[in-house]
Order: C-alpha cells, then sequence, then structure tokens
C-alpha cells in the first residue's frame, strides 16, 4: 500500500466513522482502525532518516522527500465471544524491509479475562519496555509524530509471540498494572537477513495515580542477527582461521581469527533494555520524561538513552518541545593482529579488520535531538502534526539514519521537517 | 516563576480574560455525576468518577461492579463532563481510548445518545455511573456527592 492508498483510506475512514460510529459491526465484532499520512524532509546527503530499523530507505539522500517515514494503516478487528473470552487481530500496513507497504500481522491474540484484574493473552501481542510501546504506532494517541527514536530505536522489533499476563489492583486510589509476558519474534531485515528472538522476557509495570503515571519496563531475550554482509565477514574470520591453521606456526593467530568469531558473531546473543519512565498529563499539558538503558554483547554497544518532552494545550492546538539523546559506549576490538602473518594474507587480514571495524560502528547507535512541534486536533477523530527536529549523530557513528553512504560526516546537523495527518476511526 | 508584567498588555489581558470567561462559563458547569436511585453509592471522589469513565477503575469503592455510561460524541454534555472530571478535551479523551483500544486492553463505555437515555438505563440497573445536565435530575437517579 502506498501513501497515496493511505490518504484514501483516511477519506474513507472519517466517512465511515461518521457513518457507522464506533464501527460497530455486531455486538460480538467491532471493527477500528488508525493511520498516519506523513511527509518529511530531510537535509542529509549521505543517509536517510527513517522511522525506524526495518526501513530500507528514508529521506534525505534517497529522496528529500519522503511519505514512506511515518505514514502507516492499521485496521483492528475486536471479538468478543464472552464476557471473558475475547480475541484482537490487528495489520498494519507500513513501509517496510523490502521497499513495500505489505500489511503484516501486528497483533493477533486470544484473551481470556479470568477476573476483572487478571488477564492472560496468547498469540501476538506487545513487545517493548517503554512507556509508549504499546501505542508507538499509534500516532493519533501520541503527542509527537513519532515516538523520540533515540530510546524507541533501543528496541525496534514491536511484538511477539507468545503469552502475555497482566494483572492490574487498586493501591488506595492509585493503579497499578503489571504485565508479564514471555515469546519469540523473527522480524526480516532490509537486504535479505533477518533477527531471531528468543527467549524473550518482559515485564512491564505502571502505576498511575491521577494526572501522573510511573512506568517501569524489563526486557531481555537473545538472538540471532543475519545479514549477507555480516555472514561474509565472519565466515571470511573462519576461512582465515582455517587456513592459518593450517599454516606451521601460525596456531595463534588461526585460534584468534576464530575467537574473533565467536566473540563478534550475532548469534545467540544478549540483549537487555531497562526503561524508567515517568508522564504527567492533567489535561492542560504534558510533561514526560523517559530514561532507557540497553545492554548486549559482540559488535553491539550498550547504549543509554532519554528524552523528556512537554507541550502545553491552547485550545485544539498542542505546541510540544523534546530533548532526546542517545550514548553508545562501543566494544573495543583491534581485530586479529597482522604482526607475524604471513605476506599474502595481511590484505584479507586488513580488510576483514576493517570489515569488523565498521560493523562495530554501524552497531554503535548515538545521536541527540532537539524537536520543536505543534498538533492541531482540527477535526474528530483526526488531528494535523507539524514537527521540526534537529538531530546531531554522535562521534563516529550514524545514529538511528540508515543507507549510509561514504561520505557521510557524523557530526554533522541535520534538519528534518514532518507534517503528518493522524487519525483513527 | 510567572512575569505578571509580561501580560499587562492590553491585547494579551483581552485573551486572558476570554479564556477565563469560556473556562468559568457558569452553564457550561452544570453537569453532574449520577448513579441510580436503588445504588448505594452517595459520594465518589471527582478521580475516581474520571477513572471509571477512562477505564482505569471498574468498581465502586464498596466493591460492587461499576458500568459507566457514556453520551454520544457529538454532545455538549459530553465534552463538559470530560473538561470538568478529567481536565481533559475530547480529543484527549479519543487519543487515551485509542492506545487502550488499539493495544486490544479494552473498550470505551457504552454510548448513548442523550441524557434521557442514560436515566433510563440507570434507573434499571444499580451498578451504572453516568452524568447528566443538572436541570435533568429526577427521581430516578442520585447525583454524587463529590469529595
Amino acid at each position: 500500500m502506498s501513501p497515496k492508498l493511505i490518504a484514501l483510506a483516511w477519506a474513507t475512514s472519517t466517512l465511515c466513522a461518521s457513518i457507522a460510529q464506533a464501527g460497530t459491526l455486531s455486538p460480538m465484532f467491532s471493527l477500528s482502525g488508525f493511520g498516519t499520512l506523513g511527509v518529511v524532509n530531510a537535509d542529509a546527503d549521505n543517509a536517510d532518516f527513517v522511522g525506524n530499523f526495518f526501513q530500507p530507505n528514508g529521506a534525505g539522500q534517497t529522496r528529500r522527500w519522503s511519505a514512506d517515514v511515518d505514514s502507516k494503516l492499521g485496521v483492528q478487528l475486536d471479538a468478543r465471544f464472552s464476557d471473558k473470552l475475547s480475541a484482537v487481530v490487528q495489520v498494519v500496513a507500513q513501509h517496510r524491509y523490502d521497499n513495500t507497504y505489505v500489511p503484516q500481522l501486528e497483533w493477533g491474540n486470544v484473551k481470556y479475562q479470568f477476573t476483572p484484574e487478571l488477564g492472560v493473552r496468547l498469540g501476538r501481542t506487545v513487545a517493548g519496555p517503554f512507556m509508549q510501546s504499546e501505542s508507538r504506532l499509534v500516532g493519533y494517541s501520541n503527542p509527537w509524530v513519532r515516538p523520540p527514536m533515540e530510546t524507541y530505536g533501543m528496541l525496534p522489533i514491536t511484538n511477539k509471540d507468545g503469552i502475555d499476563v497482566a494483572y492490574q489492583f487498586q493501591l488506595g486510589e492509585a493503579t497499578n498494572a503489571v504485565q508479564i509476558s514471555y515469546g519469540e519474534s523473527s522480524p526480516k531485515l532490509p537486504g535479505g537477513g533477518g533477527i531471531k528472538a528468543k527467549n524473550f522476557f518482559e515485564i512491564n509495570n505502571a502505576v498511575e495515580y491521577g494526572a501522573t503515571s510511573i512506568h517501569v519496563g524489563y526486557t531481555a531475550f537473545r538472538f540471532d542477527f543475519h545479514t549477507p554482509g555480516l555472514d561474509n565477514l565472519f565466515s571470511g574470520f573462519t576461512q582465515l582461521g582455517d587456513a592459518l591453521s593450517m599454516i606451521p606456526g601460525q596456531e595463534a593467530a588461526a585460534a584468534q581469527a576464530h575467537a574473533l568469531v565467536d566473540q563478534y558473531q550475532l548469534s545467540n546473543t544478549p540483549y537487555s533494555v531497562v526503561s524508567v519512565g515517568v508522564n504527567y498529563d492533567p489535561g492542560a499539558g504534558f510533561l514526560m520524561a523517559e530514561w532507557s538503558h540497553e545492554q548486549s554483547g559482540a559488535v553491539i554497544s550498550n547504549t543509554t538513552a532519554w528524552y523528556i518532552s512537554g507541550g502545553y494545550r491552547i485550545g485544539n492546538f498542542t505546541p510540544y518541545l523534546t530533548l532526546a539523546q542517545v550514548r553508545a559506549n562501543k566494544p573495543n576490538t583491534s581485530g586479529l593482529s597482522t604482526t607475524g602473518l604471513p605476506a599474502l594474507l595481511v590484505p584479507d587480514a586488513t580488510a576483514l579488520n576493517g570489515g569488523l571495524d565498521a560493523v562495530i560502528n554501524a552497531f554503535m547507535f548515538s545521536q541527540k535531538s532537539m524537536s520543536a512541534g505543534v498538533r492541531w486536533d482540527f477535526m474528530r477523530n483526526s488531528a494535523l502534526k507539524l514537527q521540526y527536529d534537529q538531530l546531531r549523530t554522535g562521534a563516529g557513528s550514524g545514529g538511528r539514519l540508515s543507507n549510509l553512504q561514504p561520505g557521510f560526516q557524523p557530526g554533522e546537523k541535520i534538519n528534518v521537517f514532518s507534517a503528518a495527518v493522524e487519525f483513527v476511526f | 516563576m510567572i512575569n505578571i508584567a509580561r501580560f499587562t498588555h492590553p491585547i494579551k489581558l483581552g485573551v486572558i480574560g476570554l479564556a477565563l470567561c469560556l473556562w468559568l462559563d457558569p452553564a457550561a458547569a452544570a453537569v453532574v455525576a449520577v448513579v441510580s436511585s436503588k445504588s448505594q453509592v452517595s459520594t465518589l471522589g471527582k478521580n475516581q468518577v474520571a477513572d471509571l469513565f477512562l477505564g482505569k477503575l471498574h468498581s465502586f469503592p464498596n466493591g460492587e461492579p461499576a458500568i459507566p455510561v457514556d453520551q454520544d460524541e457529538a454532545s455538549a454534555v459530553r465534552d463538559e463532563f470530560y473538561s470538568r472530571f478529567t481536565g481533559k478535551s475530547a480529543a484527549q479523551i479519543k487519543a487515551h481510548w485509542s492506545k487502550i483500544i488499539f493495544t486490544g486492553r479494552g473498550h470505551p463505555p457504552k454510548t448513548v445518545s442523550n441524557s434521557a437515555e442514560v436515566k433510563r438505563l440507570l434507573a434499571e440497573n444499580p451498578n451504572m455511573i453516568g452524568y447528566v445536565e443538572a436541570e435533568l435530575v429526577d427521581g430516578s437517579v442520585r447525583v454524587l456527592g463529590l469529595q
């Protein structure tokens, strides 16, 4: 589906919403949806500004203006079989890894509500430890055009298949909701490749008291990450190690080459994120902040991110400001030592070392940004947002940008302008 | 700290005055939260009323299940109710429910078309809670005292 079709869907949905409010098909089934029709301009010459890690291109060097960064359409069918048994199917079309808008199953689960407090879901449910993880695709429900990428980019995976247990209870006048889940997820990557996340465990706890809510989330899994480039790099080191092991006197170098593969290839690599967020939203405005820390291994840097965002409502307008940063602590490696290697193999070793270095830099996400925008609730169920972001990637890092070209200069100021119509029906 | 001097320009004062008038409009404040006259509940905190309608709370303080009854999205009484009890605009309420609906965590309250319908439903069901214009209160419903 292209952004044009999303525009058509928006027009149709507004019409539908006015004809059949809440889209009730029958007492048992209800149909609803959400969408964003957005355009982004980014002045990056050698990189693309993208909406998430899985998009193959975006605004910047591929094209100055892109409708692919934020545009999406989600349709959800809810089925209520009884007071206790229900099911949800949500399908989302957005710019995805293969440069198409082929819809993907975002949620698909069956819920059994044992008591009003305790519910268990089986199937595809949310993934993510962040305050807005559950609604990160539903632009209408968020103040900004997109959640701060510094933080939300730490875990681009949005769903997983498994079991999810939610328990909600009162603590005096406060409400506490805890959610524990376990599953797995296998998203695909641009350029042929994929992630396989296993033993995907999450616990999220949210306390709400009046206008204040505090969210603490933790995600942990182990994953394999394959792209043709990465696989070539590590099979290169393996072959070099194999070759060296047959040369007398090179046993130590051979062992080092094989050790580099074991240490840096993304195979059964641990990944965890802990996140703490606070939101104060008395109605007249909002103030929120979130701090997150990601810990992994192999070629992936550990990162710490935060954002602070505030807005003030003036009638139908809500101007807002956001500051965000992600900082990386990159793993140290000097690659395979070339001193003492047979001269014939030195160029190969040097090339492989360069490749490893590039991969480590590619997995070092460091950037900061400043955003200012306004949300205008111009009609029922639809909002227009205009947002300006100024971002700089950290030293040696491409930040959350994608599609980096050889001329890319880390640390350069990049201006991003976004306009988006967000709707629900 | 708010710098008062910055707001004393006549035009700014006019705008602030207008904003205050809209905010303090006495006719607009005449929406009340009601339960069935058969209900045991007589008072609730404003936050509790808000939480019941926002899906954060599912029962009355006495443990009885609570079923909120909402009014049509296009009605003035609805906007007034949410503005008074939650401080939020119609769009903010919509955004709140979008968050819940699209995560499959719940559904907004059942909606009826006017206050007469609210009273008719509440008269039959002591577990329901609704809101109506103050002048439409009659023997079928009880106005909740706010703690």
